[in-house]
């Protein structure tokens, strides 16, 4: 089982014992996923903000049937495509005629989509945000940058990047804590 | 907020907080709202470095509340017998208290027998099987484990054990078998033990 998996399941395991928390940290874990999922399929930002409200609910209500064979993010997934579908024949549109598959789904690039459901005053803080971040990056001491770097731009485990850095794994992990926390503090201070 | 929650949450969106850590942030987002703030950072500036153009931080924030609220007025969906309350079942906390009791006073009884057994016991070394057979009194057996005579009384009596956090592969066994003892718990509440398979490696 991977990490993910393991910890989702945890979640779900929680969710299923009565602790809604467990199922809002969930949302909080995908929600972003899901929004780029769904902004494939609708354009408008109130739809895709609606529909991916009513497929978080729907996999809440359908927690009772997941019995954990797959991934929980690949069946919250499958039930985003088809509450994005449903909503698009509910509104007398056609649904697109293939899915992404859920693996591709996660590199696969969403700007042109995403672009979309952008408003003018959105674009400026979104390029704004993007200037800052990578200044800030930039800014960073070299290990603290090595380690963020090889995370986030390569996607590597921090087993990896302990390998590739020949540090101890609490030390990436600090680091890369540490890389966030400035990153941070430069976003906040643009408010 | 403390700085070592924070670190939960970065190592959490990376998929390598522990169980522990996960179980805290859990009590931490539901009292600390810059936590939640943190988090939605984090996530924004990975969307940045991957290229993927998403909602602000205020908009993914605006989403999350109705989403929170949406769920907050659901009822807690049905998850059956394995999960369901425990309705009518006063006699629960008794019997287990009972079966409790039992248990403890059939252990201390084993434990007593062994000692006190004039028949060697299975796995006994051969020297132990030609010393003398005689009755050992409770005390004694209590005076050997805290003289620390016996290996297997040192093992138990926690001197010179050094508590060692589990393994990966150990915190899934536990937590798997605390899942499964919950459930059969919660199938028959007079069972209070499952068999738990053991591996070849162990």
């Amino acid at each position: 089982m991977t990490a993910q998996k393991e910890t989702d399941h945890q979640l779900v395991e929680r969710v299923k014992r009565g602790d809604k928390r467990a199922y809002d940290l969930l949302v909080l874990k995908y929600q972003h996923k899901i929004v780029g999922l769904v902004s494939r399929y609708l354009r408008d930002q109130d739809e895709v903000m609606d529909v991916t409200q009513e497929a978080f609910i729907k996999a809440f209500r359908a927690l009772p049937r997941f019995r954990g064979d797959s991934a929980f993010y690949t069946w919250l997934y499958r039930i985003a495509i088809n509450t994005a579908k449903n909503h698009l024949v509910s509104k007398s549109r056609r649904p697109p005629d293939s899915d992404i598959d859920v693996d591709e789904g996660e590199f696969h690039d969403n700007t042109a989509v995403l672009k979309d459901i952008e408003n003018p005053e959105n674009a400026l803080a979104t390029d704004q945000l993007e200037a800052v971040v990578y200044k800030a990056i930039d800014d960073l001491p070299e290990e603290l940058k090595a380690a963020v770097t090889l995370r986030e731009f390569e996607g590597l485990s921090y087993e990896e990047i302990a390998e590739v850095m020949e540090c101890p794994v609490g030390t990436v992990r600090s680091r890369i804590f540490r890389a966030r926390e400035a990153i941070e503090k430069k976003i906040e201070a643009i408010g | 907020m403390t700085d070592k929650s924070k670190e939960s949450l970065s190592a959490l969106l990376d998929e390598e907080a522990s169980e522990f850590e996960v179980h805290q942030l859990l009590r931490g987002f539901n009292s600390d709202e810059s936590l939640k703030g943190s988090w939605l950072t984090y996530q924004q500036v990975r969307a940045v470095v991957r290229g993927e153009k998403s909602l602000t931080s205020d908009q993914h924030r605006h989403l999350h509340t109705r989403i929170s609220q949406a769920v907050a007025a659901e009822g807690l969906p049905e998850f059956g017998s394995q999960y369901g309350p425990l309705k009518g079942r006063s006699f629960v906390k008794p019997a287990a208290g009972i079966a409790v009791a039992a248990s403890l006073v059939l252990a201390s009884f084993f434990v007593l027998q062994t000692a006190e057994s004039p028949e060697p016991t299975r796995g006994m070394v051969d020297s132990e099987r030609r010393a003398p057979t005689q009755a050992i009194p409770a005390q004694t057996v209590s005076n050997q484990m805290k003289s620390g005579s016996d290996n297997w009384a040192t093992r138990y009596t926690g001197e010179d054990v050094e508590l060692t956090e589990l393994d990966d592969e150990k915190q899934r066994r536990l937590r798997e078998y605390l899942n499964q003892h919950d459930r059969m718990v919660r199938m028959n509440p007079n069972a209070r033990m499952v068999m738990f398979e053991n591996s070849a490696s162990e």
